[in-house]
């Protein structure tokens, strides 16, 4: 679409202002939104550039006047929202309490898995890693002689779509990061391995356990 | 921690976005969507292991090493992933490379695409309508407003990140760093290098 986020070549923006020793974030909400980005990750099903698409269709002058943070924050609202994650209604009733008592306390819940997972997607992790020991009953790319055992992370193939699934219908999840995961034959084969061998396989972020 | 960094920044709690975010994270928090310890973890994340340091190191590495230096020009993805950097926003980087008569610079005038395994995010005025609008039209009067003045003889490449590619500049070793090891030459190489909108300076100027 000719939309204002299409800038290239446009006239009268003025000069590039820089920031000395710029912070991550500016604002410590721009840091929890991240946050919440990163673990609730993209709508399923939504299409690769989708949410691009939402942000390009904001109001121009919205757009023009808004922050970064703020566009982001825009559309991550609108995605709970299209999702039925959260309704309009508990939204506004949240947003009325948190105006009339600012520092009212947060609820507080740790899942040290949710916080593993999404770290996962951001960062290199340590390269020893286990297989996760499920056995689903839908399609999925994990053979069961890998399942359970322990190996190490030799090559990293850049995000690619995840394929396990239980129906053919079911939402697309968002893509993840696949790995080349190196076993010693010992480890899966115990005394039957041939010595002196490794297997490598291909394995999903969700596929594994860093170690 | 992050507060010691933005103490000149004007800070509001009570601003609209602030409350709406507090309003969105308390009710993903009860509905078991979110935890609070991985957006804390998410946040540490960003502050501390997710920025140029990884790209400095890459660039560092590239410098002492020639082997290295083929590979990360020939595969960006995988020689980086050899140090270590992956993740979002990087399952395909390009690395090109700045000479004497070469300067390469990224923008991405539809959004903000960036590298974040190698650079983090992006400092605001990558997003900002300014470099997005002038970096395609007037690159060299960008560049020279933002502190490098090119000569008329330097090509000037702009690489405008339209696709899920993601670009990061090998800036040119400088002069007077023959004898530093890499550790040392980690610490030269800044941000805006990797960008492709400065010049790596010289140790002197550093100090």
């Amino acid at each position: 679409m000719n939309g204002v986020h299409d800038m290239g070549g446009m006239h009268g923006f003025g000069p590039v202002q820089l920031e000395e020793d710029e912070p991550v974030f500016h604002e410590a909400w721009e840091g929890r939104l991240a946050g919440m980005r990163a673990v609730v990750g993209q709508a399923p099903g939504m299409r690769p550039g989708g949410f691009r698409f939402v942000t390009e269709s904001l109001d121009p002058a919205y757009y023009l006047t808004a922050t970064y943070a703020e566009r982001q924050l825009h559309n991550f609202t609108s995605g709970l929202i299209k999702r039925g994650l959260i309704t309009p209604e508990e939204l506004a009733d949240r947003i009325q309490h948190f105006t009339a008592e600012p520092d009212a306390a947060l609820p507080r819940d740790d899942d040290p898995e949710k916080a593993e997972r999404a770290v996962g997607r951001l960062v290199r992790r340590e390269p020893c890693v286990r297989v996760r020991n499920v056995h689903p009953k839908g399609h999925t790319r994990v053979p069961r002689y890998v399942r359970g055992k322990s190996g190490v992370i030799r090559w990293y193939y850049g995000a690619q779509n995840f394929l396990d699934h239980e129906n053919a219908n079911d939402p697309i999840p968002p893509k993840q990061p696949v790995y080349s995961v190196q076993f010693d034959m010992r480890e899966l084969w115990g005394e039957s391995a041939e010595p002196g061998e490794h297997l490598y396989i291909d394995l999903w972020e969700s596929h594994i356990e860093h170690a | 921690m992050a507060e010691d960094h933005h103490e000149h920044h004007h800070h509001d709690d009570q601003s609209p976005a602030a409350i709406r975010v507090k309003a969105l994270e308390s009710l993903l928090i009860e509905k078991g969507i979110v935890s609070t310890d991985a957006i804390d973890a998410v946040v540490e994340t960003y502050e501390n292991d997710i920025g140029p340091m990884n790209g400095a190191r890459v660039v560092a590495h590239a410098w002492v090493d020639p082997d290295y230096r083929a590979r990360l020009l020939t595969d960006g993805t995988g020689a980086i992933a050899e140090l270590g950097f992956w993740g979002s926003q990087g399952a395909e980087i390009v690395v090109l490379e700045n000479t004497r008569t070469v300067q390469n610079m990224v923008v991405c005038t539809l959004c903000s695409c960036y590298p974040w395994p190698v650079l983090g995010l992006p400092p605001t005025w990558y997003k900002s309508a300014a470099y997005r609008s002038r970096a395609v039209l007037e690159p060299r009067q960008v560049l020279r407003e933002m502190g490098l003045d090119l000569e008329e003889s330097v090509e000037v490449r702009v690489w405008d990140s339209t696709a899920e590619t993601r670009y990061m500049v090998l800036p040119e070793r400088p002069a007077g760093t023959e004898k530093m090891n890499e550790d040392e030459l980690v610490a030269l190489v800044s941000r805006d290098s990797m960008v492709g909108v400065a010049r790596v300076r010289e140790p002197a100027a550093v100090r």
